[in-house]
């Protein structure tokens, strides 16, 4: 499928502390969109389609409408994603569906996590709030069955993956800190990660705090304030814009559980199935690919990815990691811009932080970190706890 | 992402979360508290459900019974947390959370109760520990065998 591009982008820096001025998220979504559009060359006024998440945080409901009306356009499609960190590779998907179906045109799709103003009114604080992603309303099978126990968050569940996963197939710890290191080194040649200037070693690895066994500290990813935003579009329009237009050949999208208990095979994880509808729908396979740029919320969401997008096969990642370099100076670049790992989570612009960083080596405008071979790009996106699977693979044209 | 900063102080006095039934699972709950352990399965085609639902997995049928299984089971994978994965948990610590496979493949997210979290495996044989208490439903947790 070539009947989709995306045109261009905005991204912020990465920031530990947010120094600039506090606006509403609105108003910070409004931001991102206007100037992914001037970067993409494209008048706001023909932006007739949005993806947004629930990253917004002016209202629970209604979002795609309230959007709309706030920076004054009319849209023929919307979508308000709810995959987690998958959501925006499900944008870029869904926007392109939508483009090449001839529903619209135009499609900005935008994540943002910087801080607001002091709310003078603050809601009534609510023990739900704790329990994040893991819903604790009555009912749910988390509140129910899970929680109880002390099963919730992220940094658990994704341990339990990777303690089995190394129970099979070998405890070579080195080799899954190696994919943190890997990728620090390419942060480093990114002026926007929030450890630029910060290299690890895989010793440095193996020593961070212990949080949940196997998983230390340098292997989970470290929040931060950002934002980034793509517009999708005809490849018509986006050959008429100001950058190589990035064809959005082939994406596919899987799910299939919430909780990691529930998982139908804990070490096929969906992003399998996603990554062979994308190759397929390409024309193209993973031997094809210049540049990967992988959801990397921790270092064994890596090594699954690689593995169950079939860059080698099951049981063979670590030795993967040990005998390729990740880094963007490396025989397999993986995260060039650092990965979420090296250039921090914006919270769900951390998965857009991907996207944008396949579209800027594709387009040539990766700085330091740029890939002399830059044509085809495979990203993927990972919601709950490998719950949301999906991958792209974009073409420079 | 959470929406507002929690005050410590807030955080210090939040209930420790358990289970509070809904009709469907009630007999699952009913079951632990005489320390048995029942699951549903699926009369039309053989699938065991859990946790508790009114259809199938497979078949989405809604033939599906109650049976008595024993408490018994292996370690699916499981992991040693040092931080707790909420503030209400942070008393417990290490918590070993697990996910336990019945013969049946059922799956439970559960705890292991150990002092020896060392000697845990993939595949380590457990048993039930049917946790009672005053305050809330009873729990399943798990021992080595």
């Amino acid at each position: 499928m070539t009947t989709a591009a995306i045109a261009g982008y905005a991204q912020r820096r990465a920031e530990r502390r947010y120094t600039g001025e506090q606006r509403l998220s609105l108003e910070h979504w409004a931001d991102l969109a206007a100037d992914a559009l001037a970067d993409a060359g494209i008048d706001p006024r023909d932006v007739d389609g949005l993806c947004c998440a629930g990253d917004v945080m002016e209202t629970d409901a209604f979002l795609p409408a309230t959007i709309a009306e706030f920076c004054g356009w009319s849209v023929n499609f919307a979508e308000r994603l709810d995959l987690g960190g998958a959501s925006p590779v499900g944008m870029v998907w869904r926007a392109a569906a939508a483009v090449a179906l001839g529903l619209c045109e135009v499609v900005v799709c935008a994540d943002t996590m910087r801080p607001r103003p002091r709310d003078p009114h603050p809601p009534k604080l609510d023990a739900r709030m704790i329990y994040g992603a893991s819903s604790s309303v009555w009912g749910s099978p988390q509140a129910e069955f899970e929680i109880p126990y002390g099963h919730l968050g992220q940094n658990s569940g994704y341990a339990m993956y990777a303690q089995r996963y190394h129970e099979l197939y070998g405890w070579d710890e080195r080799s899954r800190a190696k994919i943190a290191a890997d990728q620090r080194v390419s942060a480093c040649a990114n002026p926007d990660a929030v450890f630029f200037g910060t290299p690890v070693t895989i010793d440095d690895v193996l020593a961070s705090p212990m949080i949940s066994e196997p998983l230390r500290m340098l292997e989970i990813v470290m929040p931060v304030s950002g934002g980034a935003a793509v517009v999708v579009t005809t490849p018509e329009r986006a050959r008429r814009a100001q950058h190589r237009p990035v064809l959005v050949a082939g994406f596919g999208e899987h799910l299939t559980h919430k909780s990691p208990t529930y998982a139908p095979d804990l070490l096929r994880t969906p992003v399998g199935a996603a990554a062979a509808t994308a190759f397929a729908m390409a024309g193209l396979t993973p031997a094809d690919v210049d540049v990967a740029e992988i959801y990397d919320c921790y270092t064994i969401t890596v090594l699954l990815s690689i593995e169950d997008s079939g860059f080698c096969g099951k049981g063979e990642g670590l030795a993967f990691v040990r005998d390729h370099d990740l880094s963007f100076k490396g025989d397999f670049p993986v995260n060039t811009h650092g990965g979420q790992l090296g250039y921090g989570q914006a919270g769900m612009a951390g998965g857009m932080s991907q996207v944008v960083e396949a579209v800027s080596q594709i387009q040539g405008r990766a700085g330091d970190r740029q890939l002399r071979k830059h044509d085809v790009a495979y990203v993927t996106g990972t919601g709950g706890v490998m719950s949301e699977q999906a991958a792209l693979v974009l073409v420079g044209e | 992402m959470a929406r507002f900063e929690i005050p410590p102080e807030v955080l210090a006095t939040l209930p420790r979360p358990i289970p509070y039934p809904t009709p469907t699972a009630q007999p699952f709950w009913d079951a632990l508290a005489r320390d048995e352990l029942v699951v549903l399965h699926c009369r039309g085609c053989g699938t065991w459900v859990h946790y508790p639902r009114r259809r199938c997995t497979t078949c989405m049928g809604e033939d599906l019974v109650w049976e008595t299984v024993e408490p018994t089971g292996t370690i699916h994978t499981f992991t040693v947390t040092h931080r707790p994965t909420a503030v209400v948990f942070a008393d417990e610590m290490p918590q070993v959370l697990a996910i336990v496979e019945l013969p049946t493949g059922v799956r439970l997210s559960t705890t292991i109760v150990t002092d020896d979290p060392g000697a845990l495996h993939v595949g380590t044989a457990v048993v039930g520990v049917f946790d009672h208490a005053d305050d809330r439903p009873t729990l399943l947790r798990f021992r080595p065998a």
